[in-house]
């Protein structure tokens, strides 16, 4: 389940919006500056805007500015829009667009929505285990994957499996993935640093969207699944590196894991 | 909105950066304020959508209800043209060809688009219908030989 910050100003839009993404869950935003609040401020996966959204301002520009500060952020651009709007659109960074008489078309705009997350961290993650996991192993990844932005914590993953929390760490291990725990803090920190090669994006803002107390205790959570001191350059790069090591500590086997695991 | 834009200064992407089919709008550059050529330019990006839509999702796993809802929708949006209008008879013959939802068909009615944008002298357009048959020749597959012969020449 995704965040999905949504500026409609036509109630059709929102229901149509709702009726495509019914597992995700729709942050509806009632101007552009409450739209930047969200994205800002919340674990947001997508957003879509309608360009239109405010009278005498300029939507395009404005979803530009927020292609800059957030460029991991795939947003979509929604409504009634006329080839200067589209020409206009394209320059400004929209990842894609649903034009509002394609807005019924439900499996047309799920299809849109769908390719638009395939770049979240859920969606990279499956990717990069499909291969070296079993399938029971994988659906434990990609729940708590979904999951980090609703803050879930190791009780939930057990419940939502319908065991202990002992019984899951047994699991994991025969699953060759890391403990519940370290797989959570694994998974929080692959987000945080895909949000900090975001621009707009400051180190408390994401520290607090992961629960974490400070932007100090983030660090400490880096710290102990990367053994480096202070926070990666806030680049691509390492989100990359980082999502690289996470991999290889999830083999798929019982077999000893080369990267030791760091007491948080 | 200010007169000033912004936006026209920034340098077009890349069109691996670009949202699906946006390179077609590139014929507007320098001419975005020409609501008749913006009209004509979102149709040919209408029309070549349907095309990109059957090439990321598959054209077996496109449900046939709302494939066939997006041509309709598109052909609602020709009434804009006037009835004898070159670019809204080819459209809509484009828009029938579509309907057979094979590979070969597809590929050859994009590639016939391209031809007319290329006449009319939309390089973008025509340079982005080509790329489209393209994509979609690599993916199912399609050979010079199981393409007819015009457009075979065409290609070389």
């Amino acid at each position: 389940m995704a965040f999905i910050a949504a500026l409609l100003t036509d109630p059709a839009d929102h229901k149509a919006l709702r009726r495509a993404a019914t597992e995700h869950h729709i942050i509806p935003a009632a101007s552009w500056r409450e739209f930047g609040k969200i994205i800002r401020h919340h674990p947001v996966t997508a957003a879509v805007a309608n360009p239109h959204a405010e009278p005498r301002k300029d939507g395009v520009l404005r979803i530009y500015h927020l292609s800059q500060d957030f460029p991991l952020t795939p947003i979509l651009a929604w409504g009634e829009l006329d080839g200067r709007d589209l020409y206009r659109l394209g320059k400004a960074g929209v990842t894609d667009v649903i034009l509002a008489h394609d807005a019924d078309n439900t499996p047309q705009v799920t299809e849109i929505i769908h390719k638009v997350l395939e770049r979240s961290i859920p969606h990279l993650v499956e990717a990069g285990l499909r291969d070296q996991l079993p399938v029971q192993a994988l659906d434990l990844v990609r729940y708590a994957a979904n999951r980090i932005p609703n803050r879930i914590q190791v009780p939930d993953l057990a419940a939502a499996f319908d065991t202990s929390v002992s019984t899951l760490e047994r699991r994991c291990e025969r699953f060759g993935i890391p403990t519940p725990g370290r797989l959570l803090l694994w998974l929080r920190v692959l987000y945080g640093l895909h949000w900090l090669a975001e621009p707009g994006r400051s180190l408390e803002s994401i520290a607090d969207q992961l629960g974490y107390s400070s932007g100090a205790a983030f660090r400490r959570a880096i710290q102990a699944v990367s053994g480096a001191r202070g926070v990666p350059p806030r680049t691509y790069r390492s989100f990359h590196a980082a999502l690289t090591r996470f991999l290889a500590e999830c083999p798929g086997t019982t077999a000893h894991h080369a990267t030791p695991h760091v007491p948080v | 909105m200010a007169r000033y834009d912004r936006i026209a200064t920034l340098d077009p992407p890349d069109r691996s950066r670009a949202f699906p089919g946006w390179v077609v709008f590139r014929d507007l550059e320098g001419r975005d304020r020409d609501p008749e050529l913006a009209r004509r330019v979102r149709l040919r990006f209408l029309a070549l959508r349907i095309v990109r839509r059957l090439i990321d999702v598959g054209i077996d796993r496109v449900p046939p209800q709302s494939i066939e809802q997006q041509i309709e929708s598109v052909r609602e949006e020709l009434g804009a043209l006037p009835a004898r209008d070159p670019e809204r008879i080819r459209i809509a013959e484009f828009l029938n060809r579509v309907r057979e939802l094979t590979p070969l068909t597809l590929a050859t009615a994009t590639l016939d688009l391209g031809e007319v944008a290329e006449a009319d002298q939309q390089e973008f357009a025509a340079e982005e219908f080509y790329h489209t048959a393209l994509d979609l020749a690599n993916i199912y597959q399609l050979r010079t030989p199981s393409l007819p012969r015009e457009t075979s020449r065409t290609q070389s």
